[in-house]
């Protein structure tokens, strides 16, 4: 540490962020926000035009990233944004999906799960309202706590608890519906 | 506690996120209700499909060293970045000021 001639510690100079560190950071979470950026738009070639979209802006504004905040959140965020400001407003005339809580107990048994493809989940989690999709992707998919997907969001930790409950419980009433219309709860 | 109160818990439960205070209510009611028992066992197997979406996706190898390639581009100074883009670019500029110089000398020799 350096010490001025009267003894004192210089004031701290704020760290600043290394390119080399935020590049090798970033990139390692490339797959985590891949899935994020699928599981918002449901397809493939948005999402790859979402990524490139969300790593180009982040790299841009690399110096409003503080320093040990967390770059994940900083990377879902910007995704988060761009697609709610950008892409989803495309759809805006399209239907946005069931976005009223129903409460409907009545779930798909494990078992049924088993049989319900991947396709079938994507397909039902796709058509669920926006809300509860993103955090039903930032929690299940992006693998992100409440406190994070709540920071991603701009809403609060007991808001996104509330949107994972009922998004999950509206995409097992998707999916058993789907199971009964394939006749595989015979 | 009811099923509705018990239904936010057991989403919390399932991610890690359930408080202390709430765990112990929440065991009470799994053990007397069957249905939000069987709620919790089918809300753990969606969380492991959802969980296992949209992996080893072999498109995003590609995308990925593209974007690391654009990053690169955008950290090194832009004449570097031209004369990796458009070689072309820089033999045109130096044929340009080549040109340039002999057409000067020309002048100067002339006039002299």
């Amino acid at each position: 540490m350096n010490i001025r001639k009267d003894g004192k510690c210089p004031p701290p100079t704020p760290p600043t962020v290394n390119g080399e560190e935020f590049k090798q950071r970033a990139i390692f979470l490339f797959n985590q926000i891949c899935r994020i950026t699928l599981g918002l738009t449901g397809s493939e070639d948005e999402a790859m035009d979402l990524v490139q979209d969300t790593y180009l802006k982040a790299w841009t504004a690399i110096e409003q990233f503080t320093p040990g905040a967390n770059i994940k959140v900083w990377l879902a965020k910007i995704a988060y944004n761009t697609f709610v400001n950008g892409y989803h407003k495309k759809n805006r005339g399209k239907p946005v999906g069931e976005g009223r809580f129903v409460d409907n107990r009545r779930g798909p048994s494990e078992a049924l799960l088993e049989n319900v493809m991947d396709k079938d989940i994507e397909k039902a989690l796709k058509s669920l309202a926006e809300e509860f999709r993103s955090a039903i992707v930032l929690v299940d998919i992006g693998e992100m706590n409440y406190e994070e997907s709540a920071m991603v969001l701009n809403s609060t930790v007991g808001a996104v608890r509330s949107r994972l409950s009922g998004g999950r419980a509206l995409l097992k009433k998707k999916l058993y519906e789907h199971a009964k219309s394939m006749e595989f709860t015979k | 506690m009811k099923c509705d109160e018990a239904r936010e818990l057991i989403t919390s439960r399932i991610d890690g996120e359930i408080r202390k205070e709430e765990d112990a209510p929440l065991s009470l009611h799994l053990k007397e209700c069957r249905r939000c028992s069987q709620e919790l066992q089918e809300e753990k197997e969606l969380q492991r499909r959802l969980n296992s979406l949209y992996k080893d996706k072999k498109a995003w190898v590609e995308l990925k060293e593209e974007i690391i390639r654009m990053i690169n581009e955008r950290t090194t100074s832009f004449p570097a970045v031209v004369a990796k883009r458009f070689p072309f670019l820089l033999f045109a500029g130096l044929g340009l000021a080549a040109v340039a110089v002999v057409i000067f000398y020309l002048f100067f020799v002339y006039y002299q």
